[in-house]
């Protein structure tokens, strides 16, 4: 009877823990197929390590819901499984710019605002991008980052925040800032 | 014979309970009854939208209603579904959101509807720090409605049923970000 007893709690233990690690590995399988469907959504996911550049937000905007209002975003596709990328950015003056690197499972696992920035106004913002494990002599003044694991490919996300939409030499300024990012690829 | 009949069933069994719990999980998230601060009628993540230490079961919900979130340093997401007499906010009412600067270098204030602005023929989606028309003591009052209004209006289009106000706070003081349940933040008030 006792070893009846001990076999069957042996069995909910290993049936719970055995749960517990599908359920990691469902939950995680879930976030990164989602992210990648939303990834495929961006118009130039087909063209790798070029930047997109937004207009100002509004109700048409339905890539990513809850989108940044009062915003003009630059997106980009990066994918380093075989190049290393550079991207060369300028802040803009006295609004908040910031460049955010996200991973397939969500983490926002790179962030550099105008203020925590070395550069300032008008100056040239290098960062490369790299996979994990990937040598790289730095540069001086170049930042460098590392894709996670499983994140050779993700989002990169420019936010420019307008001080009003509705102003459309503010929107002409933000978008000349825009496109003055830009990037190369190269081998390791 | 049971035994053997256990070892098979179990990863059967395991898988069912794995399903159960991450639908569970998962509808408790994005119901906002999960790891969140709440402050008011409105409520943020716990461990921020984007950074390393979100659960994953956040992460999951992230990836299935929004998107590429930042970490709390850098931006917090405040949203809510209840006015500050804990009523849903839905369209056949008027709200005045009143309030002061949160302690945040720039804030943003949106209406969304399953997630994406509300259409509106005066393009008017958000107010922000910068061009929200405050009082000579520095608060502000913020109205919905779909009739126009003076000054600080978001239209809410011709719509029915319920939406979300969103208060994204940009890199936000260290006061917001560790007293998060006291900070302050405005009120929703209905006023019909």
């Amino acid at each position: 009877m006792v070893v009846i007893f001990i076999e069957i709690m042996v069995w909910i233990i290993i049936t719970l823990i055995l749960a517990r690690l599908l359920y990691i590995l469902g939950i995680t399988l879930y976030t990164y197929n989602l992210t990648d469907k939303r990834l495929k959504g961006f118009p130039n996911y087909r063209i790798p390590n070029k930047f997109l550049h937004g207009p100002v937000t509004s109700a048409e905007s339905r890539l990513v819901p809850y989108p940044t209002p009062h915003a003009m975003v630059s997106s980009c596709i990066y994918d380093v499984h075989k190049k290393i990328m550079r991207i060369r950015a300028k802040i803009p003056d006295g609004v908040y710019w910031s460049i955010t690197f996200f991973a397939r499972n969500q983490d926002c696992y790179f962030t550099l605002n105008d203020l925590n920035s070395k550069q300032k106004y008008g100056q040239d913002i290098e960062i490369i991008l790299k996979k994990r494990g990937v040598s790289y002599k730095k540069k001086k003044d170049e930042i460098i980052v590392s894709s996670p694991r499983f994140s050779n490919r993700g989002l990169i996300l420019i936010r420019i925040i307008m001080m009003d939409p509705s102003d459309k030499e503010e929107i002409k300024k933000i978008s000349k800032i825009q496109k003055m990012v830009n990037t190369e690829v190269f081998d390791f | 014979m049971i035994l053997i009949i256990l070892v098979i069933l179990s990863p059967f069994i395991a898988a069912g309970l794995a399903y159960i719990w991450g639908w569970y999980q998962l509808h408790r998230a994005t119901s906002g009854d999960y790891d969140v601060i709440k402050n008011g009628c409105w409520n943020t993540n716990r461990r921020g939208e984007g950074s390393k230490e979100a659960l994953r079961i956040h992460r999951a919900r992230i990836a299935k209603n929004a998107g590429f979130g930042m970490n709390r340093d850098e931006a917090i997401y405040w949203g809510a579904d209840v006015d500050s007499k804990g009523n849903q906010i839905t369209y056949k009412h008027k709200y005045r959101i009143e309030g002061m600067d949160p302690d945040t270098r720039w804030w943003c204030l949106s209406v969304n509807r399953d997630g994406f602005f509300i259409p509106n023929r005066y393009k008017r989606y958000s107010f922000s720090k910068t061009d929200t028309k405050c009082e000579p003591d520095g608060s502000w009052v913020i109205k919905l409605s779909t009739e126009e209004q003076p000054d600080n209006w978001i239209p809410l289009g011709d719509q029915s049923g319920y939406f979300r106000i969103t208060l994204r706070c940009y890199n936000p003081q260290p006061s917001m970000i560790e007293k998060s349940e006291s900070a302050n933040l405005p009120v929703i008030i209905r006023e019909d």
